[in-house]
């Protein structure tokens, strides 16, 4: 059996909502949104199998930052006792994999990993075991990330710049038993002691093999990006990406 | 996992609301133990008067800086994974594993926690949103402590880093998935478990949705009126059986199986009938390979009137009422540790079982006639048939996991 992967997508600034979907998500934030949508799309676009049988593994450095201040401010604002349920509940990381469980109907195992490195490939490396050792037959494995304006601000006054690179987005990918995609033989992620700031900046961030492009901006999902761009274009056996940075390196394999 | 399945539990380490390491805190059990109080004004202040359950004001004893390979530890360091830590070197003096050794392995660390990745520094908030330019070291600070990368950090040592954050589940998932990296040579040692602060958004948080207690908890019980919070750590040691004998070491115990489901119901509250917990619990139990039933099962008993009718409910489903399983919720001397109670729990779970008896539930003095599972209750103490249990956690997002674990 191999573990291949299916899909691969990365969800594009401005996507629109699945109309089915809009009234379930009438109360939830971006980075709910994010992963919701970006998880109905990559299953979409193949057979699904039981539900039971998919499960959810995310991965994200900052989680829904924004909801966790915004839920500090009604705190802060309206007292003790008053803050509000919704963005209390909401501002727990991993409410993003449990609203896609709920929306999409998946029953399987759900989890999700919180790292200023790697989360994405962290939580690849999870899902991949999940399906390589017999627990589901597919895994959504998602990156999601909306930052604040407060660490935007911190990141600007910490490295004296007028724009922090971070942006917003999600990117899906679906891991499955023998399908037509690429083989993903492995997922090494080692992770070594930085300076703070490096997770911020990731200025040192390489990656390296076939297909792999470069891109201008650092931030916590451009090597994810870059990943996907690279699955959707590999049609060789033997492929090695290598990523390294100041806080670990990275090696994927695919057959 | 199954018959290859080889996670052996070598040391364990804990502190939360009821003492400092496994003695002290079964002892708080067996005792009924219940030392709660509302948030002491060290830890934050707050006009609310739920009581909680509170570690000691330094968690991490100075006695323990030769295990920190910078020798002290830094200022910055915040409570979260100055808990972690407190309880890892616990557990490693526990497995007998000294400081050279855990840095020439190849070390998996896998911790979970709610509060500890969040930026909760309020005073900073404010000033931010003010328009003034605080101090930027409480950022410097939030993005040094992640606490799986922390741990390394602190102890020098090098491997693969996870933290999980699935809610209160997320220690329970953190044993389950370092035992899977044993059991597939992804790392010779592991460091696994949870650790949680107290938080005033959290306190307040519970509040809000009126799921905390303003007098202790009492899991199970037919007045049960909601959940205490408190603060906590707790880590297991893990390794192979080779890895073991070469060492010549006892153990307590191992983790069987594990085993995690979604209930695809609801973002705070369990499917009413357990439909997730009975998944992950069938799950651990296959991965366990399990040819009896288990003696116990530590609930995630929170006092809390869903999760206590969702998690019987499901027990019911799943094993013979009648039969010698007794259930038993452990919060009632520790409170609820958020993303540390899969592991303190797993830690209790696995005490009972080494010593063959179970103290019954303190807080549970009228069990719910409800419930088509029924727990033991406070002041009762019952011998053990077997040396297998099972430890689990719900949490918000509908995830449910649970841990087979069986003593030596």
């Amino acid at each position: 059996m191999a573990v291949t992967i299916d899909q691969a997508l990365v969800l594009e600034s401005g996507f629109a909502e699945p109309e089915r979907l809009v009234r379930d998500l009438r109360r939830a934030d971006d980075f709910i949104r994010l992963a919701v949508c970006a998880a109905d799309r990559v299953l979409a676009a193949t057979e699904r199998a039981r539900p039971r049988r998919i499960g959810i593994f995310a991965g994200t450095a900052y989680g829904p930052l924004e909801t966790n201040f915004s839920s500090l401010a009604t705190l802060i604002d309206d007292g003790e006792g008053r803050i509000s349920p919704t963005l209390f509940s909401h501002s727990v990381y991993n409410v993003a994999a449990g609203y896609v469980a709920r929306l999409l109907g998946i029953m399987g195992p759900i989890l999700t990993v919180t790292t200023y490195s790697w989360p994405f490939l962290i939580a690849l490396r999870q899902g991949r075991q999940a399906v390589e050792a017999g627990m589901i037959d597919q895994a959504v494995v998602l990156a999601v990330e909306v930052y604040s304006d407060l660490l935007v601000d911190a990141y600007c006054r910490l490295f004296g710049v007028s724009l922090a690179p971070l942006v917003p987005g999600a990117a899906a990918w679906l891991l499955g038993r023998d399908g037509d995609g690429p083989r993903l033989l492995s997922v090494e992620v080692d992770e070594t002691p930085c300076l703070p700031a490096l997770c911020l900046t990731r200025e040192d961030e390489t990656w390296q093999g076939h297909g792999l492009a470069a891109v201008g901006e650092r931030h916590p999902l451009a090597h994810v990006e870059v990943l996907t761009r690279g699955v959707n274009d590999v049609f060789e056996t033997g492929v090695e990406w290598r990523l390294a940075a100041g806080f670990g390196r990275v090696c994927i394999a695919l057959g | 996992m199954g018959d290859n399945f080889t996670a052996v539990i070598s040391g364990r380490g804990i502190l939360c609301g009821a003492g400092v390491g496994v003695e002290a805190v079964w002892q708080g059990l067996c005792r009924g133990r219940v030392d709660c109080a509302p948030v002491p004004e060290r830890l934050f202040a707050t006009g609310l008067k739920f009581p909680v359950f509170t570690c000691p004001r330094e968690p991490f004893p100075a006695a323990a800086d030769s295990w920190l390979v910078d020798g002290e530890l830094r200022p910055g360091t915040g409570r979260t994974l100055a808990l972690a830590l407190a309880a890892t070197v616990q557990a490693l003096d526990d497995a007998g594993i000294e400081a050279g050794e855990l840095r020439r392995a190849r070390l998996g660390i896998a911790i979970g926690t709610t509060v500890g990745c969040t930026f909760h520094d309020e005073d900073y908030f404010v000033a931010w949103r003010d328009g003034r330019e605080p101090d930027l070291d409480p950022v410097r600070n939030f993005l040094g402590n992640n606490v799986a990368q922390g741990l390394h950090r602190l102890l020098g040592t090098h491997g693969p880093a996870m933290v999980i954050t699935n809610a209160c589940a997320s220690s329970t998932d953190a044993i389950g998935l370092a035992a899977n990296w044993i059991a597939t040579g992804v790392c010779d040692l592991a460091v696994a478990g949870g650790s949680d602060e107290l938080s005033r958004v959290a306190l307040n948080g519970f509040a809000s949705l009126m799921l905390t207690s303003d007098a202790p908890c009492r899991p199970f019980d037919v007045d049960r009126q909601g959940l205490n919070l408190g603060e906590g750590a707790a880590v297991m040691v893990l390794e192979s059986a080779e890895r073991l004998k070469r060492r010549a070491k006892a153990a307590p115990g191992m983790v069987r199986g594990y085993g995690t489901a979604a209930d695809a119901w609801h973002p705070t509250a369990p499917h009413p009938e357990g439909r997730g917990l009975v998944n992950a619990i069938k799950g651990a139990i296959s991965a366990a390979g399990l040819d009896c039933v288990p003696a116990l099962i530590n609930g995630h008993g929170t006092g809390t009137r869903a999760n206590d009718q969702a998690e019987t409910h499901a027990l019911a489903q799943l094993f013979d009422p009648a039969a010698a399983i007794y259930l038993v919720s452990t919060k009632g001397i520790s409170g609820h540790t958020l993303g540390a109670a899969g592991g303190v729990e797993a830690i209790l779970t696995l005490e009972a079982l080494r010593r063959g008896e179970t103290p019954g539930t303190v807080g549970c003095h009228t069990p719910d006639p409800d419930f088509l599972f029924s727990p033991l209750p406070e002041g009762e103490k019952v011998g053990l048939a077997s040396r297998i249990g099972i430890s689990q956690s719900l949490a918000f997002g509908g995830t449910n996991s649970a841990l087979v674990l069986e003593a030596f």
